[in-house]
């Protein structure tokens, strides 16, 4: 696979949301407002990018045995890290994220994709695949988290109201769902459009 | 590989991982130390507007912080406080000011329902506390003389704030007493005053000598406490009020009613001492 390919293929192919259907409980989560979406996308996409190479540096290290502690302490670390450096230099986001920053540790896209993936891979190309599935989780929650903010709360990054009885329900976990699900049904049907033309 | 070599390569990379994340945190502590503060800094000085410097007045189990103005002068004070709401405590901070009118509130950490309950940090709802006294604190529909409207559909978040400015209305009082008695030696007149206290087996009868705003000396006139007591409390109450200047002590463990009646004593004392004041001393050394 060239090396533009696996870097795509985390975008809309293997999109690890809407496809892969993994990391959704952070998504559904923080996914409230366009803003807290957006920085837990960044801080999910760094952890992964990084987590990846990290990994895929130190793949001939580690033996079968030792991938799953390996991979716990490396993708810890860079939690920590992000979890550190978020509340020192964003301490509102920060807060606002509260306790999916170091949920984001056990998030299932990156254990997922560094056993899946970079143990078997090299450096280079884990990190394409890092930073390709962390920006395809990236692009979804930002709008999805746009969307439940526009219809459940009338506002869009915290501007003034804009929408006047919006419908609550969005911002609430039902919302979540709701969101997702339509974004999902939506996926495949451009999937299924895509078969049905080449088949023409 | 052998069970050795991968236990070593499993130490090497842990080690490795903690040593980058000790550099990492050592490295933003004092930042996130510092943004704390200033936060909360602000957070008071929004609370309590003319406030520039802030000293927290720790008491037995409760907490406020004394706001001073440019001029050294007190302006009021800050109090944190929380009460139980819907889903959980609700934190706040109130501002308070010398005269009992409240200056400001914010609500710092809640869990009300979003989008209901949680609407008692919009400041629709939190200005309207602002230049009301403790009387005022109820709200409308439940209390005629209340003055506050209740969030619509979120009567328990509401009464939840209420409850917790009640709170603070007590805590206020607590803190300006114990500040009161603090000072209280500013305003005794060098002398020497008796007072005397209920101890277990009779009163006990103290002389303290004030000069130059300080107590200097506590002389025991009379007590009838049974020995094992009285050595306990004789060595530790008045040695600790002699270097502390402050009256408001705990008492001895295990000899709890002769210190009060000591304690009680040294109170009465200075009482003398406040009463007379303004009038010329009563006696001398």
């Amino acid at each position: 696979m060239n090396r533009f390919r696996i870097f795509t293929n985390g975008l809309l192919k293997e999109n690890p949301v809407l496809v892969l259907a993994t990391g959704l409980c952070p998504l559904l989560a923080v996914s409230v407002t366009a803003i807290n979406a957006l920085c837990m996308g960044i801080a999910t996409a760094l952890v992964l990018a990084f987590s990846s190479t990290t990994i895929s540096i130190l793949r001939r290290l580690t033996p079968e045995q030792l991938r799953l502690p390996v991979s716990v302490v490396v993708i810890s670390t860079f939690t920590t890290i992000v979890d550190l450096v978020m509340s020192a230099y964003f301490p509102v986001l920060h807060r606002a994220l509260g306790i999916f920053v170091p949920l984001i540790a056990v998030n299932c896209i990156i254990m997922n994709r560094t056993e899946v993936f970079a143990y078997r891979n090299k450096v280079l190309d884990s990190m394409l695949d890092g930073l390709g599935m962390g920006l395809g989780f990236l692009f979804i929650i930002l709008i999805i988290g746009s969307l439940r903010e526009i219809s459940g709360n009338g506002t869009f990054f915290s501007s003034s109201q804009f929408i006047g009885y919006p419908a609550i329900i969005m911002v609430l976990p039902p919302g979540a769902f709701i969101a997702l699900g339509f974004l999902m049904g939506l996926a495949q049907w451009f999937r299924n459009r895509q078969v049905t033309d080449r088949h023409e | 590989m052998d069970l050795l070599k991968k236990t070593l390569i499993l130490a090497l990379i842990a080690s490795i991982a903690a040593i980058v994340v000790t550099v990492i945190y050592l490295n933003t502590k004092p930042v996130i130390y510092a943004h704390n503060e200033a936060e909360f800094f602000r957070i008071q000085k929004s609370i309590l507007k003319g406030a520039l410097k802030f000293e927290e007045i720790i008491m037995q189990d409760e907490l406020c912080y004394m706001g001073y103005d440019s001029a050294g002068r007190k302006t009021g004070l800050v109090l944190p406080v929380s009460s139980i709401g819907y889903g959980g405590k609700v934190e706040m901070m109130i501002g308070i000011d010398m005269a009992g009118i409240i200056t400001g509130l914010r609500i710092i950490n809640q869990n009300e329902t979003p989008g209901l309950g949680s609407k008692i940090e919009k400041s629709s709802f939190i200005s309207q506390f602002t230049e009301l006294t403790e009387a005022d604190i109820d709200l409308k529909k439940e209390n005629p003389a209340g003055k506050i409207d209740a969030i619509t559909a979120a009567t328990i978040s509401s009464r939840t704030v209420i409850n917790g400015v009640k709170n603070g209305f007590n805590l206020y009082n607590n803190c300006i007493n114990y500040t009161r008695k603090k000072e209280v030696l500013n305003r005794i007149a060098a002398g020497t005053y008796r007072g005397t206290g209920e101890g277990f087996s009779g009163q006990i009868v103290v002389e303290v000598v004030v000069a130059e705003n300080k107590i200097t000396a506590i002389k025991i006139i009379r007590h009838q406490e049974t020995e094992q007591y009285w050595t306990k409390v004789k060595s530790g109450i008045p040695g600790k009020i002699l270097k502390s200047q402050n009256i408001e002590i705990d008492t001895v463990t295990g000899a709890t009613i002769t210190s009060q009646g000591l304690i009680d004593a040294i109170h009465n004392a200075i009482e003398a001492g406040e009463e007379a004041g303004d009038s010329p001393p009563p006696m001398s050394p």
